[in-house]
């Protein structure tokens, strides 16, 4: 075999994927060519080093951002609509089966209960609200947050760095590197209701703090 | 897939359950930024729900999904260079930034069981591969994450790419090559 088809069928040789005759023709090379038998190991090292990278996990928020986000945009509340059952059902059959599956979950709640796995169930404790009436402070905010690389998040939808926040009604997340809370806190200045303390570190290393900007209250 | 067509909730919270690592993965790996792979990878949700109906379920929902998320990412690329290049300033460098913080903050990575010494060695390994990954173009990138990191088959990659197997092949392995020389000055001792 050639050089230069050899290069072209290392990954080949990798996977196992080669036809006989062709690995028969590259294994016969690379007895004879140094140059491709350091291109096969380095090769091998680089996809081993890519095969290690450990699994990424999503954002422990990631689930209820999102349910945030698909009522937001309606896609929600048009499902609950579609699921009130058939237009056909009266009213009578439809409380019926209310009162059914209502037993039926107050026994499958008894059951978890007791097995003490109700914990499992219940959704993450949402973190503390930071009430702003000042879209101003809000401003002050998510500009310290994207000065120690955190992003910005309003009403579930990203802001790119250095927009302009404010106006309506808003809820923000600003979502922080815990190693920077206190460079954070420097930037922020006086904001009224902000502790010196990160309020919650998430298992992902950030802080998470959600701040609703309610102008005139 | 019924119950989805139907828009039952409980489905989409399954669907959102069984599927939002992978989707969060593939957009982190492709845009190497969290907050933005969080962004888009919540963007592909709405955008299934929406679509769910045009599903014809020719190929797995998995696959089709991918596709989703493969064609956002690629959306969203062209958006953040075009932002960075009005702002004057290099998308590598946030990135750069970014893939250094993930891998230190790997909750994975950090709980291993290894020597402190060869733990810090691995997790500077994995931002090596990660910086240099970012750093090759976006079809050489997209078929290393979907080959080598998401074990897709060639098949599903075609699916999901739309490219024909021997391109796949091919470009997969210029992909490889161009990344293993990118790493051969970290790769020496290992």
């Amino acid at each position: 075999m050639e050089h230069d088809t050899a290069q072209l069928h290392l990954s080949e040789l990798l996977e196992e994927s080669l036809p006989p005759e062709l690995k028969a023709g590259l294994e016969a090379h690379l007895a004879t060519c140094a140059e491709c038998r350091d291109s096969l190991a380095l090769l091998e090292r680089t996809l081993r080093a890519v095969r290690g990278l450990p699994r990424v996990e999503a954002p422990p928020q990631f689930a209820s951002r999102l349910r945030r986000r698909a009522a937001q945009a309606g896609l929600l509340a048009a499902r609950r609509r579609r699921r009130q059952g058939p237009a056909g059902m009266n009213f009578s059959s439809t409380m019926a089966l209310a009162v059914v599956l209502a037993a039926v979950g107050a026994l499958l709640v008894l059951v978890l209960l007791m097995q003490k796995q109700i914990a499992l169930l219940v959704e993450e404790a949402p973190p503390p609200v930071l009430q702003l009436a000042q879209p101003a402070a809000l401003q002050t905010l998510a500009e310290a947050s994207w000065a120690v690389g955190g992003a910005v998040r309003a009403d579930g939808r990203l802001v790119p760095p250095g927009s302009a926040l404010g106006g309506a009604s808003l809820e923000v997340d600003l979502e922080l590197p815990a190693a920077r809370w206190a460079e954070f806190r420097r930037a922020a200045g006086a904001v009224a209701g902000l502790t010196r303390e990160a309020p919650r570190v998430g298992p992902d290393g950030l802080v998470h703090l959600l701040v609703a900007l309610r102008p005139g209250s | 897939m019924s119950a989805l067509k139907r828009g039952e909730e409980a489905a989409f919270e399954l669907l959102v359950r069984l599927h939002q690592h992978r989707v969060y993965g593939l957009c982190l790996r492709m845009l190497a930024d969290r907050a933005e792979a969080e962004d888009l990878a919540q963007e592909v949700f709405i955008s299934v729900f929406r679509n769910i109906q045009t599903f014809r379920e020719e190929s797995l929902l998995s696959t089709w999904i991918y596709r989703i998320t493969r064609n956002h990412c690629l959306n969203r690329l062209k958006f953040l260079r075009r932002r960075a290049h009005e702002r004057q300033q290099p998308l590598e460098d946030t990135r750069q930034a970014d893939l250094a913080g993930e891998s230190l903050a790997d909750p994975v990575a950090g709980s291993r069981l290894q020597r402190p010494d060869r733990a810090i060695e691995g997790r500077e390994l994995e931002s090596r591969v990660l910086q240099e990954l970012a750093g090759m173009s976006e079809d050489h990138r997209e078929l290393v994450v979907l080959r080598d990191l998401e074990q897709l088959t060639y098949e599903e990659i075609q699916d999901i790419t739309g490219l024909a197997e021997g391109t796949v092949k091919s470009r997969l392995h210029r992909a490889r090559m161009e990344l293993a020389r990118r790493m051969a000055p970290h790769l020496k001792d290992t």
